[in-house]
């Protein structure tokens, strides 16, 4: 089963094994939440929420990172090196290619995801402090707002012929989005007639990466809550929705373009 | 040859194929009414200068480009599709491959695309590799590949699912003449087994060596094909070596038949002899004639083509 697509996705595993990527910065959420446990040697109360917020967020941040460098510079730089042609000759249909190459980042982020969160817990556990089922969420809810992203980045990917310039509008959407999307409501509540009604689209409409990132929630005790099978239900498909928008997408800027 | 294969069907039909780049005043016809067929077991070469159109056509044959109009047809199924793709196998000119893997690790990688597992497929590489010499080299990293041996990885990647046809653009570039020669061999042993080779290249005598028909493509048309003979038919010439000490005066003596007993002849001057060069067989004698009535005395007389290099120069500059 998807047999073709898992050999297409496994080359991009092969390829994040043999650069060195991943290796440093793992290296540097191992320097990054030692130091913020270093902070606890110095006397600063609260080490806790520190390493908590620190693990979460570095791991999110690092884990974003090697997301986009690894799918949003797929399309573009296989075109560029004329990589593409060879694969692309072979029977297997565009969708396929293109559904590999989301299958690969996904098995390469969760990868990095799961390195990231376990260096974080490595140097909680050395402070004594531990990462419980609070983590446990958050790295899901990171999982599925990964997902949403890697289908994103392949959007852009296919649109764009320039490596950088995927990279970057990948980067850019989702940092742009994830910090202001949360906002719109609130500009929203001060508008009135059309404006409102615009802003409330506009906010139903755009992606909520913000919805994924909990890292406030393991910061800080009092937002600390299990969340319900709801909740899971509404963030798992919200996000599979989304993936299969921005998959759609590219399937149909990819389909078509000459080699 | 597989006996599930027609050997009276063609495994490639282009039909008036038409690829346009670019639109409105930018638009440049790549291809402009491109017609071939290939048959199982023919070597086929594709020739022409640079952006004459051959990567084009190759690519339209791949599905990598959809053509404006026309067809093309890979053993009767639609090109481009997953079926007509894979009844071929392509070498690309420029042998980049992902390189970060290792050789076997890209025939996996390709076999796998072809629906190969298993046993089969890792027996069908350590066979390919063996093949090509490239067993040494298996596990070093395509990066520090050489041109040469990129060219046979190329190769092997395109045979793996032995195809029906096999697109090879410009396979030879870069290899040494043994391996050039190594690979017109493979080429006719891929013919013995009645698989069909459409070969794009530059090099006009190793065309002349391996292919049975070849077309030359110039502006994006086909402006000749057919067989060698078929197409060189033209530029048949018969040629008489005489032995004179009067260079000069054999010359005269061509100048002076010029138009009246020849239509058109030349003549090669060398210290002591000189080679008289008709076009039509009749000709020859009459010209003959009047040079040894001038003290000249005949060698030797054959006849020959001249080569496609001549007619491939005079279709691309015109002359």
């Amino acid at each position: 089963m998807l047999a073709s697509e898992r050999a297409v996705g496994w080359t991009m595993v092969i390829e994040l094994v043999r650069r060195k990527d991943l290796y440093v910065l793992a290296l540097l959420v191992l320097v990054l939440v030692g130091a913020a446990a270093a902070i606890d040697f110095f006397g600063v109360e609260g080490v806790e929420v520190y390493l908590r917020e620190m693990a979460a967020t570095l791991t999110l941040l690092f884990t974003v990172i090697i997301a986009v460098a690894v799918v949003a510079r797929q399309i573009p730089r296989e075109t560029e090196r004329k990589t593409l042609v060879p694969i692309l000759a072979k029977p297997l249909t565009r969708w396929q290619f293109l559904f590999g190459k989301f299958l690969g980042a996904v098995v390469c982020f969760t990868a990095a995801l799961v390195v990231f969160w376990a260096c974080s817990a490595l140097i909680a556990a050395l402070k004594g402090v531990g990462l419980t089922w609070l983590a446990m969420q958050a790295a899901v809810l990171q999982w599925l707002g990964l997902v949403m992203l890697t289908a994103m980045a392949l959007l852009f990917s296919a649109l764009v012929s320039e490596t950088p310039v995927s990279v970057t509008l990948s980067l850019l959407a989702y940092f742009l989005l994830k910090g202001f999307t949360a906002h719109i409501h609130i500009l929203a509540s001060g508008a009135a007639g059309v404006g409102a009604w615009l802003m409330g689209l506009l906010y139903t409409v755009v992606p909520h990466f913000e919805f994924y990132d909990t890292s406030q929630m393991m910061a800080f005790a009092p937002l600390q809550r299990p969340l319900a099978v709801l909740d899971w239900l509404f963030f798992g498909s919200y996000a599979l929705g989304y993936t299969a928008v921005f998959l759609a997408g590219a399937w149909l800027a990819f389909r078509r373009k000459r080699f | 040859m597989p006996s599930h294969w027609d050997a009276t069907r063609p495994v490639l039909e282009i039909r008036d194929l038409e690829v346009t780049y670019g639109r409105g005043s930018r638009a440049a016809k790549a291809l402009d009414g491109v017609s071939l067929e290939l048959r199982p077991g023919e070597i086929f070469g594709l020739i022409g200068p640079n952006g004459a159109g051959k990567t084009t056509l190759i690519k339209a044959v791949l599905g990598l480009l959809e053509p404006d109009r026309g067809e093309v047809r890979v053993g009767g199924e639609r090109g481009g599709s997953v079926a007509a793709k894979s009844k071929l196998g392509y070498m690309p000119e420029l042998a980049t491959y992902y390189d970060f893997l290792r050789a076997g690790e890209l025939l996996r990688l390709c076999g796998r695309l072809c629906g190969l597992r298993g046993r089969a497929l890792e027996r069908r590489i350590t066979g390919l590799l063996d093949q090509l010499g490239l067993t040494a080299h298996r596990r070093k990293l395509i990066k520090h590949y050489s041109k040469g041996m990129r060219q046979k990885l190329g190769l092997a990647q395109a045979m793996l699912h032995r195809p029906e046809l096999l697109l090879l653009d410009e396979p030879t570039s870069g290899l040494d003449p043994l391996a050039r020669r190594d690979v017109r061999r493979l080429m006719g042993a891929l013919r013995a087994e009645g698989r069909a080779v459409l070969f794009s290249s530059h090099e006009l005598s190793e065309v002349e060596m391996v292919c049975d028909r070849v077309a030359m493509i110039n502006g994006g048309r086909v402006i000749v094909t057919g067989t060698i003979d078929e197409i060189l038919k033209p530029y048949r010439s018969y040629r008489a070596r005489v032995r004179t000490n009067q260079v000069e005066r054999v010359r005269e003596v061509c100048e002076s038949c010029a138009g009246t007993l020849v239509e058109r002849s030349a003549l090669e001057e060398h210290i002591d002899s000189c080679i008289l060069v008709a076009h039509r067989i009749e000709e020859l004698p009459r010209l003959l004639v009047r040079v040894l009535e001038a003290g000249a005395t005949l060698e030797d007389v054959d006849h020959g083509y001249e080569s496609l290099e001549r007619l491939y120069a005079e279709i691309v500059e015109g002359t």
